[in-house]
């Protein structure tokens, strides 16, 4: 019984680690498609490439890792920025197939430049990754410890500045209605710019957190976690924010408490994955809008 | 008209003589184009740049060779080397390059069984083109099913690998022992599961936790949550070492896992050398690629000539070694048409014949085209290829990770299957 108990609560943890992550990253990707109409591929190369800032700001530039994270998110959010800038602006108006295509193939490429540069051996932050902190219920490491003080901040915090600033506002009317918005006296470019950044940033911060929890990590990382961040998406419903809070924390939950050996002895752990999407297609089937979503916004 | 009909006696006897004799340089003519096919980028890259660095070597000096006997008629040539990504599907669009645009008659690879699976259904076997992988899958030596094998496994298959596993576990912790498996979910990590599990039980060994996982899971918490449960005497791991890493952390956190109760397959064999992390006292096995009286020079030809930064493994020998013996066979078939060829790979690998390594390839040339009979023998040992397209020479080498990070060979076991 008490063994069973520290695998709930261990399980319990894990799902809120993995949810954060899921939630945090699924909100950007969320506005992006709200407001630019653009299903963002590369979505989870942006999250190998503020793995990897991190790693040369903690490693190669000896900083700790909340600065790390800090200057992983500024060049995620520029590097969104720049892709925004230099390539999907020109091309908008081309749809939205062509435009996702588009972005299969930034991810493409991005995610070979790291593999180029940063070559494909795993890489590890500098933190003690065989530590661990026994708290009574659960074992966590350095890093999963990171990840939940990041998920404490930020998470409430991105509730709070989409629902109570301007800004935040602002990008939620926009991702509603962009012609009602734009007639309303907001400047839907420079929100859309602002949402990039917003979205760039918060995959830094999901790839830092997603690599400090992982341990290890290489190249792959992001488009490991793609199709995860997709179904937050998708599960919270396209275009809201909230939903994708919600949707990501729901979906890590779900995911990890499956595997619950109190559960009817637990599903395999292969077949966790599967069930996200069993999950997805269920709740579709009877919410084609997703959790939060409107119907008309589909 | 007696002169017409000496000139033609003299002819037809020259004829007839010429014919009787063993077949000479000037009779053989041909070129011999291989291919490489390996993950050059992803995860497998570490291996696969060496495989393919490997590959390209042993054709430099195969070709080197054949310039140093002064055979213009013969030559090799490395047509291209493509990156299958270690994934199926690129696999077989890479397979599908080398075959159609570059012509090879042999392809040096994959090293991943599901790549080669996919290649040689797809692009090998239906162009009739010859594979040497370095898949252990016993599955794929059963896709020859024409009168002469395509597909060449130098080296011994995942259904011996299981039970010389089964064997080394129990010599180690005993034969009733309680092992927990953890396997990566694809068909190296199911097959050779299976067949550990189906020869422990068989040995009177319990398995309480059998965890098949998705190694492309963001996290793998779970999973090592699971795979330490049940109080096991041992551990068994089937993966690879870059996303072994990932299920060793959370096993480290979990409190229970003990790496020197812990074995590995073969691909875990030293993973500091493939870029990852060796977790000291932790064991595996692998096929003997390194009893040939050869590697030590093979290994001081890659640590000299291979691209720098290339890690040398001793597992490379085997794309070492296929391009001899696809070379030898070749001559002797005097053809570089892949099914002739194929029908020469058991005869320059067995005995009897002269034996001969690649230090030696220039004789070993001469022999085969003089009609001799030769035994290559590889960096990787005796090969000895069957008619079904496996080798039949199993020497397992047991490898420990160290203290220090690094791992080596602490013993070496002869397996009759």
């Amino acid at each position: 019984m008490q063994a069973s108990l520290h695998e709930l609560a261990q399980l319990i943890l894990n799902g809120v680690i993995t949810g954060t992550i899921l939630a945090l990253t699924g909100v950007g990707a969320s506005l992006v498609f709200g407001i630019h109409r653009v299903a963002n591929f590369a979505h989870g190369e942006y999250l190998t490439f503020g793995a990897y800032m991190g790693l040369v700001f903690n490693s190669g530039l000896g900083q700790n890792l909340a600065v790390s994270a800090l200057g992983a998110v500024g060049a995620t959010a520029l590097l969104a920025l720049a892709v925004h800038l230099l390539v999907l602006k020109p091309l908008r108006g081309r749809g939205l197939v062509a435009m996702s295509l588009i972005t299969v193939g930034i991810g493409l490429m991005l995610r070979n430049v790291v593999f180029m540069v940063a070559g494909p051996q795993i890489r590890q932050y500098d933190i003690d990754q065989s530590a661990v902190f026994d708290l009574a219920l659960v074992r966590i490491s350095p890093g999963q410890a990171v990840a939940i003080a990041i998920t404490v901040v930020v998470a409430p915090a991105m509730a709070l500045f989409l629902a109570r600033t301007p800004l935040g506002k602002s990008m939620r009317a926009v991702a509603d209605n962009r012609d009602l918005a734009a007639v309303s006296g907001i400047d839907v470019d420079r929100i859309g710019a602002y949402v990039w950044m917003l979205a760039g940033g918060l995959a830094g911060l999901g790839g830092i957190m997603f690599a400090a929890v992982q341990g290890a990590f290489d190249p792959n990382l992001g488009f490991e976690i793609l199709f995860l961040i997709f179904t937050t998406v998708v599960l919270g419903g396209i275009g809201s924010a909230y939903g994708a809070l919600v949707a990501g924390l729901v979906l890590g939950l779900v995911m990890e408490l499956s595997t619950w050996s109190g559960l009817a002895g637990g599903l395999e752990a292969r077949f966790k994955p599967i069930l996200a999407f069993v999950a997805l297609i269920g709740l579709l089937l009877y919410r084609p809008q997703g959790l939060f979503g409107r119907a008309r916004v589909l | 008209m007696w002169k017409s009909f000496s000139v033609l006696f003299a002819s037809i006897l020259v004829a007839m003589l010429g014919a009787s004799q063993p077949a000479s340089a000037a009779d053989v003519s041909l070129t011999l184009k291989y291919g490489v096919l390996a993950g050059l980028t992803g995860d497998p890259a570490p291996s696969g740049q060496g495989w393919n660095e490997a590959a390209r070597l042993a054709v430099d000096q195969a070709a080197a060779t054949l310039k140093s006997l002064n055979l213009p008629g013969i030559s090799v040539v490395l047509a291209d080397s493509q990156d299958s990504q270690g994934n199926a599907q690129a696999g077989v669009e890479a397979a599908q390059k080398l075959v159609q645009i570059d012509r090879v008659n042999v392809i040096i690879g994959d090293f991943y069984s599901s790549v080669t699976s996919a290649a040689a259904t797809a692009v090998a076997i239906p162009n009739n083109v010859l594979m040497f992988t370095g898949g252990t899958s016993p599955a794929l030596t059963k896709l020859n099913t024409g009168p002469t094998p395509l597909i060449w496994q130098p080296v011994a298959a995942d259904d011996v690998q299981g039970r010389v596993l089964a064997k080394i576990i129990a010599d180690a912790l005993g034969k009733s022992a309680k092992i927990n498996v953890g396997a990566r979910n694809d068909a190296y990590g199911t097959n050779l599961s299976n067949v550990f599990k189906e020869a422990w039980l068989a040995g009177g060994g319990t398995i309480p936790k059998f965890v098949i996982y998705n190694h492309q899971q963001p996290t793998l918490d779970s999973e090592a949550q699971e795979v330490a449960q049940g109080d096991p005497d041992g551990w068994l791991f089937i993966d690879f070492c870059q996303t072994f890493e990932k299920l060793a952390l959370p096993l480290t956190r979990t409190g229970k896992w003990d790496p020197a109760k812990s074995f590995g397959s073969d691909t875990l064999n030293d993973c500091a050398s493939r870029g990852s992390k060796n977790y000291p006292g932790m064991r595996a096995t692998i096929a003997n690629a390194s009893s040939g009286t050869s590697f030590p020079a093979f290994r001081a030809l890659f640590e000299q000539k291979a691209k720098p930064g290339v890690k040398f493994q001793a597992f490379l020998a085997e794309s070492f070694d296929s391009v001899f013996v696809a070379l030898l066979a070749a001559l002797e078939a005097k053809s570089s048409d892949p099914l002739k060829i194929s029908e020469h790979v058991v005869s320059v690998t067995n005995d009897p014949g002269t034996p001969y390594s690649f230090e030696q390839l220039d004789q070993a040339i001469k022999d085969v085209l003089d009609g001799k009979k030769v035994h290559f023998i590889g960096a990787t040992g005796p090969i000895q290829f069957a008619p079904t397209g496996r080798v039949t020479a199993t020497a397992y080498d047991i490898w420990q990770h160290k203290p220090d990070g690094t791992s080596a060979v602490v013993s070496t076991i002869k397996f009759q299957p």
